[in-house]
């Protein structure tokens, strides 16, 4: 079994990553508590969906029986090792609850029409038990589809995919009812009054889209610095592939979202993009929607593009950037943040999260084989290759 | 006129292959070597006939990047461009009437149809160049050996070459040379 080493200069940039996420966000509470309380809940919700879209991406392969994908399956198994930090920063998120969350004031709530009759559903008891519950599931069935995975390293037992078929099932069943969820209670929850349909599928479209940012980056510095030497271009491909279609997605949904807002012209709902239209918002928006949709569609037209691991991590780059700054977006809106709603404090933060991430997940990596040996797949994946 | 009787006949009537010769093999490496062969020595005009679909056969033949994706890109975009200009010339200039307060040119509101538009040009576009790049109108022709299309693997060489040429090419693959007429 070949295992990857981390090199050392990789774990001193990720480890300085780290830092500077911690001082950006110190400095953010000495400069501006408010803002900085909203930093930390963009920097734990970028790390949730990061770590949630490994699972789902691993689960979304067993379920498909999808063969490709199993050389680069261990990446999105091992993301899963990012969630105890998730958890602890759900725990400081906890302490920032009244300078975030609205609803949890009791005498706004006892003047507010809408929110005395949401507040039995956005209260600070039952909100916090909701977000142990999702995160025990998460957490229990993300380790088992990884123990499972490895253990299957060891027997070389082709049964054990079954196994894992029946995991990943409970996996993207539950994922799919406590991530809508979640993202309604963590995000959509910062503005109690403003109603859409479409909010889950949008967090979850900005999942995937910056998942697969995350796996492409991490498979690719793998394989700079010696690794997985059995991914080829015909799977770099197909996960450029996937990078395209979430790209997409993202764009169909957010303007869903958006246009029957535009078209309607409620003022309950037009309010949320009144917001984000503005002032420093107008600039941050439209330079947003044009970095996070139109400009990786164009670049990832091309075949070339997705076939060459280079070009398609400095795209993946962008994309996981602008993954971020969708989540930044989502959330200072309503918050009624002071100034260009992207400054220092959120650049600190990406980096932090890329440092956090990365770190975390190529550890954990290097300390099992390359590729899941015991698959019986494997040979199949390796021999891969795509329709001209 | 052309009569239905006419038509039916042109479609069941055969039109005869324009010679060369046909190599036929019974297993699918054996072609996928005879076509890198042909693909190396130069020969212009080919093809080969499998009954089932071959990984690797666009490779060995040396085939090059289709025009497909290009004519779908490039019809899609300009079906886009004249439907944004056909919808703002009724709205803003020929018939302009206030829908539920929008403006004139309302931008958001014909982004579903410009996608549509871009969709069905695309879509019906890619068909035509399907069918034009891959010469799908020759349906009339005689199939050049009887098995390909049940267990017989067959590479079409339409140069004009001897039969020793050809042997001496595929020599060594074990197949069954016939001129085709």
């Amino acid at each position: 079994m070949k295992k990857f080493t981390l090199p050392t200069k990789i774990q001193q940039v990720l480890l300085g990553f780290t830092a500077l996420g911690i001082i950006a966000l110190a400095a953010g509470f000495a400069v501006d508590a408010h803002r900085a309380w909203a930093g930390l809940l963009v920097f734990t919700f970028f790390l949730l969906i990061l770590s949630l879209a490994g699972g789902f991406f691993t689960a979304l392969q067993f379920i498909s029986g999808a063969k490709w994908s199993v050389v680069v399956r261990r990446i999105p198994e091992t993301t899963v090792m990012v969630l105890p930090v998730v958890g602890l920063l759900l725990i400081a998120v906890f302490f920032g609850i009244h300078h975030l969350y609205e609803w949890s004031h009791l005498d706004v709530v006892e003047n507010d029409h809408i929110l005395k009759y949401k507040s039995a559903y956005l209260n600070t008891p039952f909100f916090i038990a909701r977000i142990v519950i999702y995160f025990t599931l998460w957490f229990g069935l993300g380790m088992a589809l990884r123990k499972v995975s490895l253990a299957q390293d060891e027997s070389k037992d082709p049964a054990q995919r079954t196994t894992l078929v029946k995991l990943s099932t409970a996996y993207m069943l539950t994922f799919a009812y406590t991530f809508a969820l979640a993202a309604i209670d963590l995000i959509m929850s910062l503005e109690p009054h403003w109603f859409t349909t479409m909010f889950p599928v949008y967090a979850f479209s900005g999942l995937a889209y910056s998942g697969i940012s995350a796996f492409i980056i991490l498979i690719v510095t793998i394989q700079k610095h010696g690794g997985l030497a059995e991914v080829t271009e015909e799977h770099m491909h197909d996960l450029g592939k996937f990078l395209f279609v979430f790209t997409t997605f993202w764009a169909y949904i957010a303007f869903s979202q958006h246009m029957l807002t535009w078209y309607a012209n409620l003022p309950e709902e037009t309010y949320y993009l009144e917001v984000r239209l503005k002032g420093d918002w107008a600039i941050f928006t439209a330079a947003f929607w044009i970095l996070h949709f139109l400009i990786p569609f164009g670049i990832l037209l091309s075949r070339d593009v997705k076939r060459d691991g280079t070009r398609l991590a400095r795209v993946a780059w962008l994309t996981l950037f602008m993954g971020f700054v969708d989540v930044v977006w989502m959330v200072y809106g309503g918050l009624n943040i002071k100034g260009f709603p992207f400054g220092w404090l959120e650049l600190g933060l990406f980096f932090g999260a890329v440092g956090v991430f990365g770190y975390i997940v190529l550890a954990a990596y290097s300390k099992n084989a390359e590729v899941p040996v015991g698959d019986p797949m494997l040979e199949e994946s390796k021999h891969f290759h795509q329709p001209i | 006129m052309i009569s239905f009787k006419e038509i039916k006949e042109g479609l069941f009537s055969y039109e005869e292959p324009a010679g060369g010769w046909v190599a036929t093999f019974k297993k699918p490496t054996d072609l996928l070597k005879a076509a890198t062969k042909v693909r190396d020595a130069g020969v212009g005009r080919f093809d080969c006939f499998t009954p089932m679909p071959l990984h690797g056969l666009d490779k060995a033949m040396g085939l090059k990047r289709s025009w497909v994706p290009f004519v779908t890109l490039v019809t899609g975009l300009l079906g886009a461009a004249l439907e944004l200009l056909y919808i703002t010339y009724i709205d803003v200039f020929d018939w302009p009437i206030v829908y539920g307060g929008k403006p004139h040119f309302a931008f958001w509101g014909y982004i579903p149809i410009l996608f549509e538009i871009t969709v069905f040009f695309g879509g019906l576009s890619t068909v035509a160049a399907v069918i034009i790049l891959g010469r799908l109108w020759c349906i009339n022709r005689k199939p050049v050996a009887p098995g390909i299309t049940s267990d017989t693997f067959a590479i079409w060489i339409g140069d004009n070459l001897t039969k020793e040429q050809v042997e001496n090419l595929l020599s060594g693959l074990g197949a069954e040379i016939t001129p085709v007429e």
